[in-house]
């Protein structure tokens, strides 16, 4: 099967952009050049729109949520049962026919990372998947572990201050702590006692395996957690950092991966006061690169990704950066940064095709096309958003 | 006592329906055909009605929670804990329930019993016949047949009000998985011990349950009426490698694919509630045709009191009103749930050599008009 896009302006995020035809056969991309000549089973005519990579999102919610019902018998986000739950998988919470992905894939992200939610300190591992909705679940999912979710700050506290298991910051620390700690020593008996998926999944984190992706808003609960990562060595990436501004220097020198939103709900708790869109621009001017944006899906909706992107770079992000921070970074923060985020040869086909630059919020969706395929086409699916 | 039945249509099911007479005593049937030869002490004169087997339904809670009483009968399900493997629906059976004696005039005579859906692990079902004694063992077929597991959203309902695990779909499968880990690492425990020749003191009921389906010994019948939870199930039997069915699948149109793939067989029903809860929001009498269609092998089940099972009949004609043949229908009712429940050498059709269970219809049973006349049980019912 191939699919060709003739004389659009291409950008491909890796390499500056420019006028050219981008050839997709068997779900990859085989050709990315001007002039391309052959016979294609679909073919888009592109001249005067602007073709990029699909969208990748870091941090959502879709599935595990369950869009349109609202309901608790639909919701599987937090298993707020106990504080620490690193044995859980969101690809066993993830409805695959939810509404939501339908509303992704017209607002063209074509690989969505979901996460468990901020519950618990160690909440569970997220599922990585391609938005392809013909091929049936299993064959959608990239990764089914993509890192540990945990989580600091007000809602581990909340969730458990009732059942008085966590009561304060300093409890959520040693959650956490204690967690790791037991893993180690049940390494050393694991013989005598036998498997048990909490630790071995503990384990995995602590090995290096899987990154531990942390809910943290206020800069200090990011302290928090760079301290513990310092003690026991695991990998680290922020999620949220809404205020990372406040310590953009020293987070530069500590070279860790952020990946920052939603940045534009209202100020409805305590630890987002000083989220401000002004953050991705003040780190970048810091000297961090390794950012990406996220939606975190409910909380605000998957259509606003490039918006916020665009937003961002209204307050001071560069036009690069604000590109790369919802393509090839969020790619490269989940390990996926050879099969998708760019549009390069060899890559999967996940394209947009657009009136304008996407992150001018003005902009039009043609297609999402994902693996190739025409996914989603304006001028037949308009009503979806 | 040999007993002829004369001037009869039989349904064997495992071939087309024919007139003709059908030879049996108390343990088997011993002819089949247009004209029986053998000699019987007593012939039945059928007026033309319709004989086929007696239906089995597949997943009931008959018994556990009698019809007309509160609380005091309820022993549907132990929710004290996530995981009940060691209870057994036995121990609950009441024998006397209404249900019983109605479900057999409308031609149920036979019925799994299994636990409810509050526990991710929930305990172990058993087959029993249709009789007139009341005690439990002149009525069981098969004493623990099956272990009760399920997903969606009863588990979820139930703990989340003792905020205990699961409250989310995660934490079912994460239940569901310790408890087989947990059963692995008890069977390595158990080898152990037996290798150095040492007694093995640590004997746990939960556990020689979950071993007896890590062995392959009963399969999970896993309740899901989602296709994600369907998809979830089997996952986990895959990792495990375990015999699964599926229990209710009412959304089974949208995973028809990889349930034939993986040879899944389903229980369908019940169909003719309402849609209280979310996870029912697409249920469809066209199940049954899709069913048919992906070549699935599934029973029709009334889940009884759920929905009653006096008139499991009705919904497998309603499954035949919306796409799926009359002969897949009757053998939804009769020779596949005798596959699943692993009877069929001895029920589910009309054969020699089978164990006499059938009904003397005077119409076909997809009609709610006819009704039952005749059945080995109970002999000549009146109206």
């Amino acid at each position: 099967m191939k699919t060709l896009i003739k004389n659009g302006t291409i950008h491909p995020v890796t390499s500056p952009s420019f006028v050219g035809d981008i050839l997709v056969e068997d779900g990859k991309i085989v050709g990315v050049e001007p002039g391309i000549q052959v016979k294609a089973d679909t073919l888009i005519e592109a001249s005067g729109l602007h073709v990029f990579p699909g969208l990748v999102e870091e941090h959502c919610h879709i599935g595990i949520h369950g869009e349109k019902t609202n309901q608790v018998s639909d919701n599987d986000v937090n298993e707020w049962s106990d504080p620490v739950t690193p044995q859980l998988l969101a690809m066993d919470g993830v409805k695959p026919f939810d509404e939501g992905f339908r509303y992704a894939i017209s607002a063209g992200v074509t690989t969505l990372n979901i996460f468990p939610g901020s519950a618990n300190p160690i909440g569970g591992f997220g599922v990585t998947l391609k938005n392809d909705l013909d091929v049936p679940y299993q064959e959608r999912v990239l990764l089914e572990r993509s890192g540990m979710k945990m989580a600091m700050g007000e809602n581990p506290k909340k969730t458990h201050q009732e059942s008085k298991k966590i009561m304060t910051r300093m409890g959520t620390a040693a959650v956490i702590r204690k967690a790791f700690s037991d893993a180690i020593a049940y390494r050393k008996k694991k013989d005598e006692k036998g498997f048990d998926p909490k630790n071995e999944a503990l384990l995995q984190v602590l090995d290096g395996e899987f990154k531990a992706h942390v809910h943290a808003h206020r800069a200090d609960d990011m302290l928090t957690i760079l301290r513990i990562r310092d003690e026991f060595g695991f990998q680290l990436s922020f999620e949220h950092a809404t205020e990372s501004h406040l310590i953009a220097d020293l987070l530069a020198e500590k070279g860790v991966e952020l990946a920052v939103g939603p940045m534009f709900t209202a100020r409805y708790k305590i630890e987002v006061n000083n989220r401000t869109l002004r953050t991705p621009g003040i780190l970048e001017k810091a000297g961090i690169s390794d950012i990406s944006l996220i939606t975190d899906d409910p909380v605000i909706p998957i259509l606003n990704l490039p918006i916020q992107a665009g937003l961002a770079m209204h307050h001071g992000l560069s036009g690069d950066l604000a590109l790369r921070a919802i393509t090839i970074n969020p790619a490269r923060n989940l390990g996926l940064a050879d099969r998708i985020g760019s549009i390069e040869k060899g890559k999967d086909g996940d394209l947009l095709v657009c009136d304008r630059d996407v992150l001018d919020p003005t902009h039009r969706l043609l297609f999402t096309l994902v693996n190739g395929k025409v996914a989603f086409d304006s001028s037949k699916q308009e009503l979806v958003l | 006592m040999k007993k002829r039945i004369t001037n009869v249509k039989i349904f064997p099911i495992s071939s087309e329906p024919f007139e003709g007479e059908l030879l049996f005593d108390e343990s088997s049937i011993l002819e089949v055909g247009p004209k029986v030869q053998g000699t019987a002490e007593e012939t039945l004169d059928g007026k033309g009605g319709l004989l086929m087997p007696g239906f089995i339904d597949g997943h009931s809670h008959i018994g556990l929670m009698p019809e007309g009483y509160g609380w005091e009968y309820d022993d549907v399900n132990e929710y004290s804990d996530p995981v009940t493997a060691d209870v057994r629906c036995m121990d609950a059976f009441v024998p006397t329930d209404m249900g019983i004696e109605e479900s057999a005039r409308g031609g149920v005579m036979m019925y799994c019993v299994l636990p409810g859906s509050a526990n991710p692990v929930g305990g172990l079902g058993f087959i029993a016949k249709y009789t007139r004694s009341n005690l439990l063992e002149d009525k069981v077929i098969r004493a623990d047949c099956g272990l009760k597991m399920a997903t969606g959203e009863n588990p979820k309902r139930v703990y989340q009000e003792y905020k205990k695990m699961p409250v989310t779909r995660m934490g079912t499968a994460a239940v569901m998985r310790k408890f087989f880990f947990d059963g692995l690492n008890y069977m390595q425990k158990k080898e152990k011990a037996e290798k150095e020749g040492k007694p093995f003191s640590e004997t746990d009921l939960k556990m020689e349950v979950a071993q007896l389906v890590l062995e392959k010994e009963i399969p999970a019948r896993i309740h899901c009426h989602r296709a994600e939870d369907m998809l979830t199930a089997i996952r986990i039997k895959k990792e495990f490698d375990i015999n699964i069915v599926i229990e209710h699948a009412t959304e089974l149109i949208k995973v028809a694919d990889e349930l034939k793939q993986n040879e899944i067989p389903v229980f369908l029903g019940p169909y003719m509630g309402s849609r209280p809860k979310v996870e029912l929001r697409e249920m469809t009498y066209r199940t049954y045709g899709a069913a048919e269609k992906a070549g699935i092998l599934f029973g029709c089940m009334s889940d009884h009191p759920v929905f009653p099972a006096e008139v499991l009949r009705i919904q497998a004609g309603l499954g035949v009103q919306y796409g799926a043949s009359e002969k897949a229908m009757l053998e939804s009712l009769t020779i596949n749930p005798a596959k699943i429940l692993q009877l069929e050498e001895s029920y589910g059709t009309l054969e020699e050599g089978k164990v006499p269970m059938m009904c003397l219809w005077d119409g076909h049973p997809f009609d709610a008009r006819s009704r039952v006349v005749w059945n080995n049980v109970d002999g000549w019912l009146s109206r």
